[in-house]
């Protein structure tokens, strides 16, 4: 079995080509021409396509024809609204048509984002799982929730025209050695001082080998076909759980500032109401926006049962295992 | 006669859908008695995409067809520069006023095709300084043709610490950005902000010399500038870099009457006063002053969204809009694009290179 990752150089595109190989599959890596390959996966038989998805010419169909699974990671947090269009829907919408045109008919496994779901729309402390209704207005949210949006849009057209078998992963927050802060807790200050919105909201924390072993499985494993998959590891953790060990990994070093989240909550409602009366001459920042910041620190339930019900998969990686693999390596 | 006052609204279009041109629309989305009739692109999903976003029709990826079926009064060109000529051309001779995002064309030659067009036309032809028409750069003009500070011997301009961090899609390796192909590499992109704002205070530049170098190579041209203009009887030092930190745009006006200093990206002026003893003492104080109100101001302009960037593009659309509704004089006048291009062309010529 032959697969072509996209975005192989991330974060989760390097796990999941770790993931592959151990799997049994031939890997070719799609990555930028400007980036090199890691020498490692040379001498392990990856082979490195150098394509940029935004201008892929004629090379990518005769990539496509050699594989039976497509991994499309690409994609950007960072960036113009335009150039996170380009790379993350524009890029996409090119690979599409060209497994279009060119007839192909393997599997698509498309990474896609929490970031698609309406959490505006969902109550506190409901839970959310892959029936959770999508975003109405991603715009209001921001280019990365806006572009991955259109980006699942896409994916699901194709896979609506019944011509590809289309796999949706929409992972949490991935986390794994060397992504070790997460934008859930609060804001950097500096290297080694966490302000920690709140403490008590339950993350949505997926460990990156799990994510890569739940992609992998979603390409071999027949019932996935058409399936829409959320990516969260199912034992919960709260903010302050997690803090905390981000924290004890240096402790004479790291601290953590607690900050109430309902204060936030509060003067974004404030703004956002005085938005309305001012027609708009004041209007919430956007780390204030209640329709950003809800998203964001709302505090959900997450179902994790339906990978392992529809699957028979279950993450390989235990919460403590990802916890002490995670932050093993900032130890003082 | 305000757009407003017409009953039928004017039509606006708009060519080119990259990062600036959001900001184009949410802005003519709140102008009154300005409807937006077109938008163009070349690639169809970003054309869907915008329109969905802000519930307009008129999306288009021939540019020919907008301006068939949208007739617009007004065509925005914010498109990469090296395809302003023609986009600017084809809609002044359709009967549409221009407004080009800067700079208004890589080559002379171009920018001199651009003119003649709306010269035959009799439409109008106006660069985007959003800079110069920021509120704070118009508060410091009223000032100086006040005589707050008597006769302006020097100004300096720095916009400081442009493409900070990654530098976003301009350092992009894979995918060449538009900037790095002008003849002036990036700064062209950044230079007609200061050198618009400088002479506004100078008045007509009689002589340029010019610093241009590259302090980092993976930058792929050059990213640091100093343009020292020479006034009948004034100077300006006109700047952009990339390295200073942290990142902010800074206008200084030094007068045989007093000074001026003004922190564009922070709406924030202060006037010092002539004289030494007392007065010295006084400036220091009300400079103090000046800044712990401004620190005050920025917090909560910070907190309620207040700042914005792009202020004076509101204006420019404002005064725009205004002129081609009752035929009066647009905001930024050919005599004003002809000064600042000229200066342009020169500092991105081997002419005067230090």
């Amino acid at each position: 079995m032959r697969a072509l990752v996209t975005g192989a150089a991330g974060f989760l595109g390097s796990h999941l080509v770790e993931e592959l190989l151990a799997r049994g599959w031939q890997v070719d890596a799609l990555v930028r021409p400007s980036r090199e390959l890691p020498p490692d996966w040379r001498r392990r038989g990856v082979a490195g396509v150098p394509i940029d998805l935004r201008q892929p010419g004629e090379r990518l169909a005769p990539v496509l024809a050699e594989c039976d699974a497509v991994f499309h990671l690409a994609a950007t947090t960072g960036g113009t609204w335009r150039s996170m269009f380009d790379t993350t829907v524009a890029a996409t919408q090119g690979l599409l048509d060209t497994m279009r045109s060119s007839g192909w008919r393997g599997r698509l496994v498309h990474v896609s984002s929490f970031s698609v779901y309406g959490l505006n729309q969902v109550r506190a402390r409901s839970t959310v799982d892959e029936s959770t209704p999508l975003e109405p207005d991603p715009w209001r949210r921001d280019d990365y929730a806006w572009t991955k949006w259109l980006q699942e849009r896409l994916v699901r057209e194709l896979r609506d025209e019944g011509t590809v078998e289309v796999a949706i992963v929409r992972p949490g927050i991935i986390y794994g050695p060397g992504r070790a802060f997460q934008h859930q807790l609060g804001r950097e200050l500096g290297a080694n001082t966490l302000l920690l919105y709140g403490g008590l909201v339950t993350m949505r924390l997926n460990y990156v080998d799990n994510t890569a072993s739940l992609l992998a499985e979603c390409a071999e494993n027949p019932r996935a076909a058409g399936e829409v998959f959320n990516a969260v590891d199912p034992e919960p953790l709260r903010q302050l759980q997690y803090a905390r060990r981000w924290r004890d990994a240096d402790p004479d070093n790291r601290r953590i500032v607690p900050f109430p989240l309902f204060a936030l909550r509060l003067f974004g409602a404030a703004l956002a109401r005085a938005e309305g009366a001012t027609d708009g001459a004041v209007s919430p920042p956007s780390f204030l926006d209640p329709y950003r910041l809800k998203p964001a620190y709302g505090d959900f339930r997450y179902d994790t049962s339906k990978a392992p019900r529809v699957l028979g998969w279950w993450p390989p990686v235990s919460r403590e295992q990802a916890l002490d693999l995670t932050f093993a390596e900032a130890g003082p | 006669m305000s757009p407003q006052a017409k009953a039928t609204p004017l039509r606006a279009a708009l060519v080119g859908l990259g990062a600036i041109s959001l900001v184009h629309i949410e802005k003519l989305m709140r102008l009154p008695g300005v409807q937006i009739a077109g938008l163009c692109d070349l690639e169809a999903p970003v054309v869907d995409a915008v329109c969905e976003r802000y519930s307009l029709g008129g999306g288009f990826t021939d540019f020919d067809r907008m301006l068939a079926e949208a007739r617009p009064d007004v065509v925005h060109v914010l498109t990469p520069p090296q395809s302003h000529r023609g986009l600017a051309v084809a809609a002044l001779e359709a009967g549409a006023h221009v407004l080009v995002e800067k700079p208004i064309a890589p080559t002379r030659e171009d920018y001199l095709a651009m003119r003649e067009a709306a010269a035959t036309t009799g439409l109008h032809l106006v660069e985007n300084y959003n800079w110069r028409q920021a509120a704070v750069v118009r508060r410091a003009l009223g000032l100086v043709r006040s005589g707050a500070i008597g006769e302006v011997v020097h100004v300096e301009v720095v916009f400081g610490g442009v493409l900070s961090g990654e530098g976003g899609p301009v350092r992009d390796r894979d995918v060449v950005h538009f900037s790095q192909a002008l003849p002036g590499g990036v700064l062209q992109n950044f230079a007609s902000h200061p050198v618009s704002i400088a002479l506004a205070f100078t008045g007509p530049c009689e002589g340029v010399s010019t610093m241009r170098r590259c302090l980092d190579p993976a930058m792929g041209s050059e990213d640091e500038l100093r343009a020292l203009l020479a006034g009948e009887r004034s100077s300006a030092l006109a700047s952009v870099t990339r390295h200073t930190e942290p990142p902010g745009f800074t206008l200084r006006v030094a007068g045989t009457g007093g000074s001026l200093e003004a922190d564009l990206y922070n709406d924030r002026l202060y006037v010092a006063r002539p004289g030494g003893g007392v007065t010295k003492v006084a400036n220091g104080v009300r400079h103090g002053l000046n800044l712990l109100g401004g620190a005050a101001t920025l917090f909560a302009d910070t907190l309620t969204s207040r700042l914005d960037h792009f202020e004076g593009l509101e204006n420019l659309l404002e005064g725009l809009y205004g002129a081609v509704s009752d035929g009066g004089e647009p905001p930024v006048s050919v005599a004003e694009i002809d000064a600042v291009n000229d200066v342009m062309f020169k500092i991105f010529s081997s002419e005067g290179q230090l």
